[in-house]
């Protein structure tokens, strides 16, 4: 399996006549665009712009998504939703790198996040250095809240397809080439290095709460292999709203920096095998008959360590440990990725869940820290849900457009997947 | 005769005369009633804690056991008393808000759809 990711790079984003890419720029013709993403669940659809240093603030974010387009190879990208259910993974895709589509919409009256374009939020989640195009969509009168998650998310997805496609053309800044080779071939390579893989866990277990693979509800799969490029052209898309920052948006799943960086040490550091791929559950048998999936599937691979990303807190931390503990049982050394709860001084207990085996874990950081958010000249989206969002409280927004609240109000603060700014610092 | 035990306080759930409606708007509540049932010998058949929401985000709180007492299980005497030491901590530190009745429904579907999601699954294993 092969795939070559041709980065297009987008300065700037602007509404034009053409939806087209020149220079740099991406020019969306807005008119043309909205009516690409009409949906009968949908009463209203609108676009809006926001760019690096505006001083807007976008709330609530229901996902963040990368355009992309499938120059060569079969299939389509978001395959099982905008494609067909082709396996995806090998030939070209183009990718407007600096470019994102972000969804918001009132689902429910709380948990969505904020993505603020400067300030001091902008230091918190990637997704302020990017050139957005947001979708505001609203729902037609009584419409049911899945169905509206379900209008919401598959209109994003149509959304960056539509603005992807006019990349196709266009010839690549940079071209990034990874090759994935079959399994006897993989496990012969490299045989003074260790063998490696990834557990990356997925967040799915019912509304608000669901990831998609191929198309499928993630809560309906056995852990299975996938390709690293697979995830590349939309194989693994979120309908994940829970919570805004440590949630996966559909951007972090297509550019997941475990993989990326697996892919790039691999044959220097290690000998990267393959991906597993696995869900939360809701009950403690589901929870059990996935982990030991896992722990079969990683132990037939015959590698000496693997990591494995959460998705979530509480609830997923049992699944993280299960994981862990299943893998270190059989003599595979892991490292964990999560995020902590570790409250406002960040002196508790950081997870819901341990193990004496769980011995090398990396954090993304604690999401209740406390932030105080400035007014943005601009707000897109409900401004009013800061007040009920989750890491939010009664008065968390004052009359002048200030929110006082922990960082797990901004999407991707701690992302699980290590997709975002904060790091330690030595004392 | 039912072979699992729901425990709620959410009253948007439709319930069989063997469950359990807990007049309580604190999940609290609900966690320390299962913590009971645990130590009588039910075991849990669902996580105690809710998807990724979090204590001091929903009050609404639903959970499975089994019907039978089978002995007291260990995985769920941990588990149970490791939520609830949780959940205090949190709700000490972050109290739920106070929500309108348009949350207050919609948190109450978040815990109906993560329940449903457990349920489908039991059902499936014989559970209900």
């Amino acid at each position: 399996m092969r795939l070559s990711l041709g980065n297009i790079s987008i300065k700037d984003v602007q509404f034009g006549n053409q939806t087209e890419v020149k220079n740099g720029v991406l020019y969306v013709n807005k008119a043309e665009m909205i009516a690409h993403l009409a949906d009968e669940r949908l009463a209203s659809i609108d676009l809006d712009l926001a760019r690096p240093g505006e001083a807007t603030r976008i709330m609530p974010v229901k996902d963040v998504i990368e355009p992309r387009v499938k120059v060569e190879g079969q299939g389509g990208i978001f395959p099982g939703f905008v494609g067909k259910v082709d396996m995806v993974g090998e030939g070209v895709t183009h990718v407007l790198k600096g470019a994102a589509v972000i969804t918001t919409g009132k689902i429910v009256g709380f948990q969505e996040g904020i993505i603020d374009m400067s300030g001091p939020g902008a230091e918190y989640t990637p997704f302020s250095a990017l050139n957005n195009v947001v979708v505001i969509a609203h729902p037609t009168l009584g419409l049911l809240q899945h169905e509206h998650e379900a209008a919401l998310r598959i209109m994003g997805f149509k959304a960056a397809t539509y603005l992807g496609e006019a990349g196709r053309s266009v010839t690549p800044d940079e071209v990034i080439t990874y090759d994935c080779p079959s399994l006897p071939v993989a496990l012969t390579q490299y045989p003074e290095l260790p063998k490696v893989a990834y557990v990356y866990m997925l967040q799915s277990q019912g509304l608000l709460h669901d990831t998609y693979l191929y198309g499928i509800d993630v809560k309906r799969i056995l852990p299975t292999f996938i390709y690293p490029t697979e995830v590349m052209d939309g194989a693994i898309v979120s309908g994940n709203c829970v919570s805004a920052c440590d949630k996966n948006t559909t951007y972090h799943h297509q550019n997941s920096p475990v993989i990326a960086e697996l892919l790039a040490r691999h044959g220097q550091d290690y000998n990267f095998i393959g991906v597993v791929v696995t869900n939360e559950n809701v009950t403690l048998a589901d929870k059990e008959r996935s982990s030991n999936f896992t722990a079969k599937l990683i132990g037939w691979l015959g590698v000496d360590a693997a990591i494995i990303s959460e998705e979530g807190f509480g609830n997923p931390d049992a699944d993280l440990m299960m994981n862990c503990v299943k893998l270190e049982r059989q003599g595979i050394k892991t490292v964990l990725v999560t995020d902590e709860y570790a409250g406002q001084d960040g002196a508790s207990q950081s997870l819901a869940d341990a193990d004496p085996l769980a011995d090398a874990v990396i954090t993304a950081g604690n999401a209740n820290e406390v932030i105080t958010l400035p007014p943005m000249k601009k707000v897109i989206g409900y401004s009013e849900v800061a007040d009920v969002i989750a890491g939010g409280w009664h008065g968390s927004l004052q009359k002048d457009g200030t929110i006082t609240a922990e960082i797990q109000v901004i999407t991707g603060a701690t992302n699980e997947l290590g997709f975002s700014k904060l790091t330690s610092k030595a004392i | 005769m039912p072979r699992s035990i729901i425990l709620t306080n959410n009253k948007s759930i439709a319930l069989r005369p063997t469950d359990v409606l807990i007049s309580s708007p604190n999940m609290l509540a609900v966690l320390e009633t299962a913590r009971d049932y645990v130590h009588l010998g039910h075991h849990l058949l669902t996580h105690p804690l809710a998807g990724s929401v979090k204590p001091n985000e929903n009050p609404c709180r639903s959970l499975v056991l089994t019907c039978d007492r089978l002995g007291v299980d260990p995985q769920s005497v941990q588990l149970i008393e490791g939520c609830l030491s949780l959940a205090r901590r949190m709700l000490k530190e972050r109290p739920l808000s106070s929500f309108p009745p348009s949350v207050l429904a919609d948190l109450e579907l978040i815990d109906r759809s993560l329940l449903e999601t457990g349920v489908e699954s039991l059902r499936l294993a014989g559970h209900f």
